[in-house]
């Protein structure tokens, strides 16, 4: 064959140089697929116990509230985890959580000192490396 | 201090109150200040539980209660996992304590479940490879322990096959592969496991060896498939069943018939598999019980969903033919229920905004692979055309496909993912693959052509080494795909500069592509798409999926170097043409279009010689243009 169409032009004639164009798309990559099957393994073994006496704390709303901070704590703030996937915006609508509390939660909590953003962290590393 | 100190019991109950108050709103945080506000709800509960500890006697059993919850708490809510840790140090020491003065030594499973959360619960959230350490030298520790006193209790027998299992897990956080091996081994020792805490072992052993694309040893397997229907709880079966259709698309083999038993199971089940069913629980002894982390056993609609994005994947490959392109179907289906699913997920009353937030991280996952897989669909569909992914490896493949850049930057583009620590095995393959395909076009077209072939040999060897570890070494299709790969680059026909090899090399690899060729050539007498029907003849083994590139390379290869007649000669050539028109890849179909001239020449078929230079005529200007 001495003339055939595009002899002259620089197209692969030969069919490792043409598949060197296309990618190997024929092998898929299963990558993640089993990780969706993941079960964590949990440790709950013992069954919750009446251990202590039982009697709704509506029972207990003459008695004096009280704040539940003790001094030492400050030595061990608790840190909370930040939800990932999940954002907070600062809108308006600002409907309280703490509706439907008993009387007693209630003015125990309003004693108490709250959550401030700066300790829900996504992650400890997070505020390492915050300088300050 | 207070004065006026409440009585214990009302504390008690406070923590209660806000714990459940708590989880009773965590759907419905929406803002900064109700994420405060939940926290804080969370910050009470804790700090009455503390209060508990510090401020009253407490009974061992109330102490018990008290730090349990505390800790499971500060797990589940907290970064402070070194208090939580002290705590439970402590309170396993008091039952200690209390063991050794009591005569009853009636707190074997408290104390143990001490050992269990500082033993796995904690070092897992930790993450760490230092805590890993110290906690498998530890619970190795406790297993002899337990092995030399279990002729005294029952139940430190039990315990000794949960601390054995946490042993094997702590050793696959580590990559101790050969370790984890001979630990599973170990436990299957033991013929007397309750069937529950077999399956359990299993299916989380077969999981991971998928995750680490690891081949399933056949034991493994047979013990997957003997996991019956009765033995286990409905949503355990479904982890069986997924776990075996996994191993079936990972192995590019037909899943008909999985799905088929996934119809069956649903008929029988489908309404036991939902959120609230207690299905987390399994059975290690006669009177030990654990249970797993609940969100991720599958409820009825994640497993559909899952089944939908399993089968796209599966099919992937297929999806150009219109009778058999489940995945064009079936994967915006996946996004669209997926959102759907989230949707539900964030109105879920009684759990921790953590798990809300975990299963949403699930989530996430599935759209990211679905999303994946319609950008590699896409390219299937229209292989020249740009498209972009945040994915490496298609990123680049885009751009080979492009040949815009020129092939050595693009080869450093694949060495980049190949090098990159969080490429996983296949993604490395794949670009050590292409590259090694670019490498030796190279050769062919003389360029630079010694250095080439030399990192030809070189890729080929990090190719064959890397595949034996996997999973992948029992594919039939990427075995083909190597053949053939193999072929293209050694024998004249399909390169200008074929790499040296030995004769024997040359037969063994020759005598490879006659089997796949045999049991996946074009059946010509009937319309091409049809399947050969040879029942029994072929060995199913080699049987390959229907994708139109590898069928194009195979009968091309395959009807150049092992078929005889001209008359069949003529009948592949035209049909390979014909397949790559359908699949869009010109250059591809110029090539087969000059090698199918070439026969009807021969042949003196001078009318298909007219057309077919017709075709190419055209083609030429094609690639011409597209080329400026």
């Amino acid at each position: 064959m001495s003339d055939f169409p595009g002899e002259d032009k620089k197209i692969p004639k030969r069919l490792i140089e043409a598949v060197a164009h296309a990618p190997v798309d024929y092998l898929v990559p299963k990558l993640g697929l089993s990780n969706l099957l993941d079960s964590e393994f949990e440790t709950n073994v013992i069954q919750r116990q009446d251990v202590f006496a039982t009697q709704h704390t509506k029972a207990y709303s003459d008695l004096q509230p009280m704040s539940f901070d003790v001094a030492d704590d400050a030595n061990q703030e608790l840190l909370f985890r930040r939800p990932r996937n999940m954002s907070f915006g600062s809108t308006n609508q600002s409907a309280t959580l703490f509706d439907g509390l008993s009387p007693l939660a209630s003015r125990c909590l309003a004693a108490s000192a709250q959550v401030s953003s700066d300790n829900i962290k996504e992650s400890l590393l997070v505020q390492l490396e915050r300088p300050g | 201090m207070d004065l006026q100190r409440l009585p214990v019991e009302v504390v008690y109950q406070l923590s209660q109150e806000y714990r459940e108050q708590a989880y009773a709103v965590s759907a419905k945080v929406k803002n900064e200040e109700q994420l405060k506000q939940y926290c804080t709800l969370i910050s009470m509960a804790i700090k009455c539980l503390r209060y508990i500890k510090r401020v009253f006697p407490l009974s061992i059993e109330q102490d018990l209660q008290v730090t349990l919850e505390l800790v499971d708490l500060l797990l589940q809510e907290t970064h402070n996992l070194d208090l939580a840790e002290s705590f439970v140090s402590s309170l396993r020491e008091r039952l200690l304590i209390h063991n050794s003065s009591s005569s009853t030594g009636s707190l074997v499973n408290e104390r143990m479940q001490c050992e269990l959360l500082l033993l796995c619960r904690i070092p897992l959230i930790r993450g760490s490879k230092f805590h890993f350490k110290a906690a498998l030298r530890s619970c190795d520790h406790l297993v002899q322990h337990l092995s030399q006193l279990k002729d005294t209790l029952e139940s430190y027998e039990e315990w000794k096959r949960v601390f054995q299992y946490v042993s094997m897990l702590l050793s696959q956080r580590l990559g101790k592969h050969l370790i984890v091996r001979a630990k599973y081994d170990d436990l299957w020792q033991n013929p007397e496991l309750p069937l529950q805490w077999q399956a359990f072992i299993t299916l989380s052993y077969t999981n991971y060896l998928l995750d680490n694309r690891f081949p399933i040893p056949l034991p493994v397997s047979q013990r997957l498939g003997s996991i019956s229907f009765s033995d286990v709880r409905p949503k355990w079966y479904a982890w069986k069943l997924m776990l075996q259709l996994t191993i079936l698309v990972y192995q590019d083999k037909n899943i008909t018939e999985k799905l088929n038993e996934f119809k069956c199971f649903f008929a029988q089940s489908k309404d036991a598999l939902t959120d609230s069913s207690d299905d987390s629980i399994v059975q290690v002894g006669s009177r030990l019980c654990l249970s797993l982390d609940s969100p991720f056993m599958l409820n009825y609609q994640d497993l559909k969903n899952m089944l939908l994005l399993f089968q796209s994947v599966s099919f992937l490959v297929n999806c150009y033919d219109k009778k058999a392109s489940f995945s064009v179907m079936f994967l915006p289906k996946v996004v669209k229920t997926t959102t759907k699913l989230i949707d539900t997920m964030k109105q879920r009353n009684g759990v921790s905004l953590n798990e809300i937030s975990a299963k949403l991280h699930w989530y996430e996952q599935i759209l990211s692979l679905t999303r994946f897989y319609q950008v590699w669909q896409d390219m299937l569909l229209e292989p020249h055309s740009l498209h972009t992914s945040s994915d490496g490896l298609l990123h680049v493949m885009s751009q080979q496909a492009e040949y815009r850049k020129d092939p050595a930057s693009i080869c450093d583009e694949y060495q980049v993912i190949k090098d990159a620590s969080d490429s996983t095995n296949e993604t490395k393959l794949l670009s050590l693959l292409n590259t090694y395909l670019i490498r030796a076009s190279l050769v062919s077209e003389g360029v630079e052509r010694q250095k080439h072939a030399t990192l030809c040999n070189i890729i080929w060897d990090q190719i064959t080494k890397r595949l034996a570890d996997t999973d992948l070494r029992d594919n039939a299709t990427w075995d083909c795909a190597l053949t053939m790969t193999w072929i293209m680059t050694h024998f004249e026909p399909f390169s200008s500069n074929p790499i040296p090899a030995t004769d024997d090399e040359r037969n063994h690899h020759i005598e490879k592509l006659r089997l796949y060729y045999d049991a996946n050539k074009l059946r010509l007498s009937n319309e091409v798409e049809d399947e050969p029907q040879s029942k029994g003849s072929v060995d199913e083994v080699l049987k390959l999926k229907k994708s139109l590139m590898l069928q194009i390379l195979l009968n091309y290869l395959g009807g150049r170097m092992l078929e005889q007649d001209l008359e069949t000669i003529c009948q592949i050539s035209a049909a390979c043409c014909r397949l790559a028109k359908i699949r869009k890849l010109p250059v591809i179909q110029y090539v087969t279009g000059l090698w199918h001239l070439a026969n009807c020449t021969l042949a003196m078929k001078t009318k298909e010689v007219t057309i077919t230079r017709a075709k190419l005529e055209s083609l030429v200007k094609k690639i011409c243009i597209r080329e400026l």
